[in-house]
Parts: C-alpha cells; structure tokens; sequence
C-alpha cells in the first residue's frame, strides 16, 4: 500500500452535475432522490462528462459515483473515507497511514484473506492510499465480478478484526516504508520545507507519521478510529468502468446499503488550524553527494473551502508558467539560469500548497536566485504573462481535460481525492471554472499569497557548499 | 479454498479494438466475452512511411506515436542519448517554425509533446484534441523533418538532461535500478540507456547531432501509429508532404542478441540509507521464443510469491516483488528493500527454488494468467495505450494484430512450462546491494 505524503501533481479533472436520467436509476436503486440542478451549459465539460459521470446518495448517506465506459470489459471500484492526516491527532501521528495498512491485514471476509478473495475475483490490481484529506482503497477487476468486488470493499470497511498480534507484524512493513522515504534526499527535502511552512499544524498535514507514534499504537486505539471515521456518512463508493450507472447504484446500494449511519464524525471535531507563517523560512541540506543545486519553495495557498476561486487561479497560473514558451520560463530557464523551473498547487480544503521546484547549478545560483526572486515579485504585474499566454493555458486545460476524461481508471482516483478535498459540486464545475479565470484574479491570486509573502525555502546543495551558498539564498529570502 | 477454474476467452482482448459502447456486455458471458475481429485498425505505407491507424470515431482525443526502430541498437557508448537530445531539442525550433514561433503555435494547440526513448525503440508524438490535430502536425512533422537543432537548441536540453541524469542518481532507488540495469547486460546493447550518460551527452555537440539526425532519421526506421478520429485519406496526405519527404534509407530491424551470461554475482555499494536496496537481474527469452508466455506467467508467479513471502508473511519489507523487463528480449529480477539483507536474500533463494520445483496447480495458474488479462486489459484503456500496444506488437512482433492478443499464448502455459522455464533463465543472476554493506556478503546469492 502506498502513502501520498506529498504531491505536486494537482487534482484537474471534473465531474458532472447529476442527470435526469440517473435520478431515475438511483431511485430504482432504493436511493435517496437528489434534486437535480441546472441543467450545464451546452459545450461545457460539465455537460460532457454528465454524459458518463452519475452520482447519487444512499439513504445511510453514502455518497456514490458511477463512470461509465465500455472500452474495456474492466470495473474499478473504489471507496475514499475522509480522514488521513488531517485527522490526526497529537500522539497519533501515522495512525491512518497504519490503519490502512492493517485494514487489508484485518479483513474478515468468507475468504479471511484479502489476498485469497482477490484471486478468486480475479483482480486486476488492487491498493489503498493514505492521503492527508483522504484514504482510498480500490479494485481493478472484470466487469463481470463487479457486485463481488463492491462486496468485498464493503467487507473491508465494515467489519475488519484489528488484532495487537497483526499490529505488530505490519507495523514493520510501515518502517521500511517510512525508511525508503527517508532514505530519499530529494523526499527528506520535501518533508523538512513542509515542517517548516505548515510549523505546528505539520503532524495534521504529514500522512507517513512519526515512528515512535506509530509504535505506541494498539489495536484499541485503530478500533477507536475506525468506528469513528469509517461510517457511510463520511465515505464515497465510486464504480467506474463497464458497468451502466443503473446498475452500479442498484449495487452500492445491495453491498453498501445497510451500512448503518453514524453520528457525524466532525460533530465535535478540532479545526485544523494553520498559523500564517511569520517570516520566511528555509534549510539547506549538503550531506548528498549532488553536485548541482535543487530548491525548493513552498507558500501556504488557498483553501478550496474559503476560497474557491483561488483555487482555480493557482491552477491555471501554474500552467502559464510551466509552459515552455512563458515569459517565465524564458527568463529563468531558456537564459540559461536554471535548467528546469516548475510550479504546481495542490487543491487542498485545509490550505493548499504552492510548490516551486527549481534545478541550476552552483555557479549559477547567485544570478538564478535573484532572477527568481525578480519573477516572483512581478507575478502580479502587467508584463508577469501576455494575453497570449492566457489563452494558451486556457486552452492547455481544455486538452488536459479532454485527456483525463479518456482516462477512466484515473478519473476514478482523481474524483475520490477531489472529493475528499473539495466535494463534488467542486468537482463538477472545475474545468470549467479553471479556464474561465481572467487576469484580474490571477493578479488578485499573485497578490494574496505569492508576492512578497513568507514562504519555507529548502536547498539541496553539493558537500561543503553551504557557507558559499548562504548569501544569495538570504538575499532571495529577504525579497 | 480455492476458485473453480473458468476457462478463458484469450481472443477477448481483442474487445480493446471495438469502438466504445459496441462490444456485448461481459455478464454472463464468462469473464472476458469474445468479440467480432478488429475492422477499425488498417495499415498502409505513404511514401515510405509505414502507418498504423486505428479509427475511433467517438473519441475527441488523438494520440499520435511517431517510433524510430532500433532503440539503443543504434547506439554507442559515446552517443547514448543523441536520439532523446535531437527529440527533445527540436521543440527549440524547425525551419517553418523558429523557436518563439514553434513555442508559440504548440501552445495555441494545448496539445501535449511526448518524448520516449526505450531500448527498442525512440518515440515522438502528441496527444491532441479532434479540432488541433491539424495545427499540432504543422508544428510537429517540422520538428521531425526540418529541426534546427543549433547549438541554441541542443545546448539547454543536453544540460537539462545531464541535470536529471545527476537527480536520479540522488535516489538510491534509481540508483539501484541503473546499476542492476548497466551490470546485468554487460557486452550486450541492453547495457547502454536511451539516455545516455553525463560523459556522453557532454561530447554531442549540436553539428553531431544534425548530422546523426540527417543519417538516421529516413522513413525506414519510422512507424507512425495513429488512434483517434483521423480520416485516413486526411492522415495520408499530411504524411506524404512531410515525413514522406524523408530519405528512405535502408534499416532493416534486427532482434538484439542473447543476453551473454555471467555466474550469479552480487556488487555492493555503501551508502548511507536508512533501509537497504536489493535487486537481481537475469536474462530471459526473446519475444519470439515459445519460451516467452512461460516466462511471463513465472514471472507474476515470482512476484507474488516474493510479495507473500517477505511482506505478507514476515514482515520483512514494504515493497518485495518482481520486476519484469517487456523488452524485445525479456528478462526479470527480484527487489525487495529491508533492514535484514539476510533474511530476504534467503526467502528470495527460497521462492526461486520453489518456482523451479513446485507443479502449480492448473487452477492456481489460471488464476494469475486471468490477473495478467486484466492488467492487459486495463493497460489499454486510451487511446494513448492502444497506440503503445499496437506499436510493440508490430516492432517486435512483426505484426500489429498481435497486439490483441499478446497474451493468448498465456493459456497454453502448464506447471510444467513454469518450472522449465525457471530453471533455463532465472539463475545467473546478477544482483545489487545499496546500503550498509556490512550487513551482507557476496557468498550469500552463491547458490542462486
């Protein structure tokens, strides 16, 4: 199982407002009828992925997701609960990273192996993700043991038997993994600028967790989680593939259906608060043998919840930039200064990062950062992109969703952690939204939470380097 | 207990080749139905260039392949990566489109700019929209038939890619995998990587790589594979007035050698990690072999079974499975990482030696053939996919209907096979350690 500690690739993919014609389906299904909204805006990509993006909610409150596609004769199934990192609490540091390890190891189906149930379905793949808004498990498998793999997720979820003697057996297949994470300079840069732009909150956005933490835990204490967030009202079932969404729902609903609802897991929920970092921050690591600089940058963004429209900024902003032919990129990377200069932002409900990621050399550095820092402070000014360049990006988002669109499986995966995030009428309207964000609010974006605003700073520099490096990267700090 | 064995529809891949929302639904019709042949995919040669191209009425995204045969065959020691350097180097700039220009009219398209070189083969192409397609191949066949590839265009991307060849080497993991990859094909051209090496790509000086571009890049080596909603009259014109126009040249494709073999042997690097990296190469059959299905379904058999072993039973590692290399020649490993080298390396002998042994029942096998299917199937979900399928089917295979059914030899496989096939390639294996050293010695892969 893997973990999603951090990634700079953003959520860019939407879902469609649901159809008239599912509302029919769901209710066939025993589901709770959902009203429909306005109908989308003809050449929309909310009205084209109306076409095969269906939603609705059981009466348990599950909310559930069909994407149809006949291409292949394949289903993906896949179930997001809203926890992961977020949720953690002092002490507790990994818990859910863990808990979705031991959830496959604690599975209680016929079979008593999530192994074993698996082959008898004949399983394409399956995994399962902790995020830091979301943990998702998922099945890959023919579209003919739907209703079996829909019941061996809801088996997984419902009914697992947590035991101190699994505990301590998976607890190490957790080590290593932590232990590739920090055997990685590039992943140890990541996680130390992130200690340092999220300061005490960090424990709350780090989903691979503290070793001595997770060492404390018990089997008790996993029960105590799972009862608490693993309910129907705080999860999603998506069933993607080749199945109709009539059938999907009617599915859910058999497998999922009496799943019983609990009181709201966020009733008496602590707010995960994110103090505004003061000043800028930053390290600068020269134990790896590199012989080229990597910088790391990171600014706390938007919120999707309170901030939605800034959301949209940051990702097309992101896409003006990165484009090869930007005023950006010819400043920073076509004079020579960098050889790569990236910048992405990562749709998040409880502040969203801005991530640039820079590579030049040791000589470079000096003149590379104080361009930077020039590009930087000019985001919100006329000259920072043409109109060519926004229209360009617009466009570039407008092929980018065409192509996660053809992209099922991965759509799929993209909905549940946008789900987690930002919820599905978020979802819907994305693209749209994206392409629709003019210059005024890019500017307005650039002015609230990038130019001349704190951010955490890490580099990592050749052995030996660090005190003929610090000037230059004091001097960017200080802009 | 175990799941009945079902026989299975191989042919049903072919179930990729259908249009979207044509092929009968799978329920009760077995696992996989069996579905009417391939009519939407032809092949042609306009003027030279062979073409592959499946219509897809329905979609709006194209995905167009453009492959240069040969891969690292082409290739020396002291030009690896001239190929990617020319691909990636002329989005600086072609004769119809100078650089602002060419940057400017690829980013009106919003089109995506693929780049991939593979041992087998190079690839250039694009993923476009059904209403940019037409102004995507503008910019595009320039850049393949009039590159300026000056020194403007080839210097940034050669220090680009030697930045990223020094990047990778940060992470032990890439480090281990390059490593593996550069010891196990010694004296074979497996042993070069399509992107060469710092020491190469810093000799390739832009007039080098014109010149190797005006040699090498002739209709011969290309194959063009197209899937989307194109007409094929519209495509044939495009290609003749543009990479038709190419010399012909005279490459014939040649399968890569056997891979030379060397006793087992394990190469330690220290350093400083907080878990160690092991993995293991060896050689296996050449695609045309009949060896060839065998050895894939021993391979999935040895992942799961190193997968159970390390990690589901003994808690030994995150990630212990076994790699698999679809090259025109195979071959397989096995990586685990772990903080006990000598427990794993042990389970790792253990697992080989079953494979070798064991008689897998009927059942258990169709199960993990079954699994293969599916990841097959799930692997040609766009067009993009189909278009790499197609595309392999016919560079090595010599025949791109073979893509569809690219694991039908899969059900012919028996215990038998699995066990033969173990015992003729998965030894000689040549094994790499990245990280504490002290923890491991060489005599310990002796007897694999």
């Amino acid at each position: 199982m893997s973990t999603r500690y951090r990634s700079t690739v953003r959520p860019h993919v939407v879902v469609a407002r649901t159809a008239w014609t599912i509302l029919i389906a769901a209710a066939a299904a025993g589901a709770q009828q959902l009203q429909p909204g306005p109908a989308p805006a003809p050449g929309s990509f909310e009205s084209r992925i109306a076409r095969v993006v269906r939603d609705t909610v059981l009466a348990n409150g599950l909310a559930v997701v069909s994407i149809e596609n006949h291409a292949v004769p394949l289903v993906t199934v896949e179930v997001a609960v809203r926890t992961g990192a977020f949720t953690q609490e002092p002490g507790d540091e990994g818990v859910p990273h863990l808990f979705e390890h031991m959830l496959f190891k604690s599975y209680t189906g016929p079979r008593r192996s999530w192994g074993a149930t698996m082959g008898e379905l004949e399983a394409a793949s399956y995994n399962g993700e902790t995020g830091d808004e979301a943990v998702r498990y998922y099945i890959t498998l023919p579209s003919a043991s739907t209703e079996g793999g829909l019941r061996a997720l809801a088996e997984l979820v419902r009914d697992p038997d947590f035991t101190d003697d699994d505990l301590a057996q998976e607890r190490h297949v957790v080590f290593d993994e932590l232990d590739r994470d920090a055997s990685d300079p590039i992943r140890h840069i990541y996680n130390a600028v992130g200690q340092r732009l999220w300061t005490t909150a960090w424990g709350r956005k780090d989903p691979g967790g503290d070793g001595q933490a997770l060492t404390r835990v018990t089997a008790k204490r996993l029960d105590a989680v799972f009862h608490r967030y693993y309910v129907p009202n705080n999860s999603l079932v998506i069933v993607s593939g080749d199945v109709t969404a009539a059938q999907a729902f009617k599915l859910a609903d058999e497998r999922f259906g009496h799943w019983k609802r609990q009181p709201d897991p966020f009733a008496s929920f602590v707010p995960l608060a994110i103090a505004p970092l003061p000043h800028p921050v930053g390290i600068i690591d020269q134990r790896t043998g590199l012989g080229d600089v990597l910088l790391l940058a990171e600014w706390q963004g938007p919120s999707v919840t309170t901030d939605p429209d800034g959301s949209y900024a940051a990702d097309l902003l992101s896409t003006i930039l990165d484009d090869a032919g930007s005023t950006f990129q010819a400043r920073l990377v076509d004079s020579g200064l960098f050889t790569s200069c990236t910048v992405s932002y990562l749709t998040r409900a409880n502040v969203g990062p801005i991530v640039l990621t820079a590579h030049t050399s040791l000589d470079s550095l000096p003149h590379a950062l104080a361009a930077l820092r020039d590009a930087l402070q000019r985001l919100d000014a006329p000259e920072a992109f043409t109109d060519d360049e926004l229209h360009d990006a617009q466009q570039s988002r407008r092929v980018e969703t065409a192509l996660m669109l053809e992209h099922r499986t991965a759509i799929a995966h993209e909905l549940a952690e946008f789900w987690g995030s930002a919820g599905l009428p978020y979802f819907r309207t994305y693209a749209d939204r994206t392409v629709d964000v003019s210059r005024v609010q890019l500017a307005a974006f650039a002015r609230r939470y990038l130019v001349r605003k704190p951010f955490a700073l890490g580099l990592l520099v050749p052995t030996g380097s660090g005190d003929r490096v610090q000037p230059s990267v004091v001097a960017f700090m200080g802009m | 207990m175990h799941a009945r064995p079902r026989p299975v529809a191989l042919a049903a891949l072919a179930l990729t080749t259908a249009p979207p929302g044509r092929h009968p639904a799978a329920a009760g019709a077995g696992r996989f139905a069996v579905v009417a042949p391939d009519t939407m995919t032809t092949e042609y040669v306009v003027s030279g260039v062979h073409v592959i191209q499946r219509w897809t009425p329905n979609d709006d995204v194209i995905a167009l392949d453009l492959y240069l045969a040969g891969g690292v065959q082409q290739l020396s020691a002291a030009n690896a990566g001239v190929e990617e350097l020319a691909l990636r180097a002329s989005e600086y700039g072609s004769a119809r489109y100078p650089l602002t220009r060419a940057r400017r009219a690829w980013a009106h398209t919003g089109s995506r700019w693929v780049v991939d070189p593979e041992a087998d083969w190079s690839m250039v192409g694009f993923r476009s929209t059904g209403d940019q397609f037409d102004s995507t191949w503008s910019v595009f066949a320039d850049r393949i038939v009039h590159p300026t590839l000056d020194s403007a265009a080839v210097g940034p991307v050669r220090a680009r890619m030697m930045g990223e060849l020094r990047l990778r080497q940060l992470t032990p993991e890439a480090a281990v995998y390059d490593l593996a990859d550069s010891l196990a094909f010694i004296g074979h051209p497996y042993a070069l990587h399509p992107s060469g090496t710092e020491s190469a790509l810093a000799g390739l000086t832009a007039g080098y790589v014109r010149e190797y571009v005006h040699d090498q890049f002739v209709t011969s080596r290309m194959l063009l594979v197209v899937v989307g909603n194109v007409s094929r009259t519209h495509l044939e014109r495009l290609v003749a007035s543009t990479l038709g126009t190419l010399p012909a040249g005279s490459y014939t494709w040649s399968p890569p050698p056997p891979v030379p073999r060397r006793p087992t042997s394990l190469s330690l690097v220290q350093r400083v990690t907080a878990t160690n990296y092991i993995l293991g190469y060896f050689a296996g059959p050449s695609v045309s072999s009949p060896d060839y299905p065998a050895f894939r379904v021993a391979m999935l058999l040895l992942s799961g079974g190193l997968a159970g072993a390390i990690r589901g039973r003994t808690s030994l590692s995150y990630a212990a499975y076994a790699p698999y290399q679809d090259r025109a020649v195979a071959s397989g490993g096995m990586y685990a990482t772990t903080a006990t080298p000598s427990l794993v390396l042990a389970l790792m002998r253990q697992q080989l030696e079953f494979l070798k042994s064991a008689r897998f029942p009927g059942y258990a096998l169709d199960r993990f053939i079954k699994e293969l299917t599916g990841q097959a199937l799930l692997e040609r979900e766009t067009n993009a996919a189909q278009a790499a399928a197609l595309a392999r089917a016919q560079l090595l295979e010599g025949n791109y209907r073979k893509a569809d059914g690219v694991l039908a030899g899969l059900r012919h496989v028996s215990p038998d096979d699995v066990a033969r096939v173990a015992k003729a390639y998965m030894r000689d294996i040549q094994f790499v350690y990245v990280g504490d050293t002290t923890r491991v010695r060489r005599d310990w892969v002796k007897s694999m």
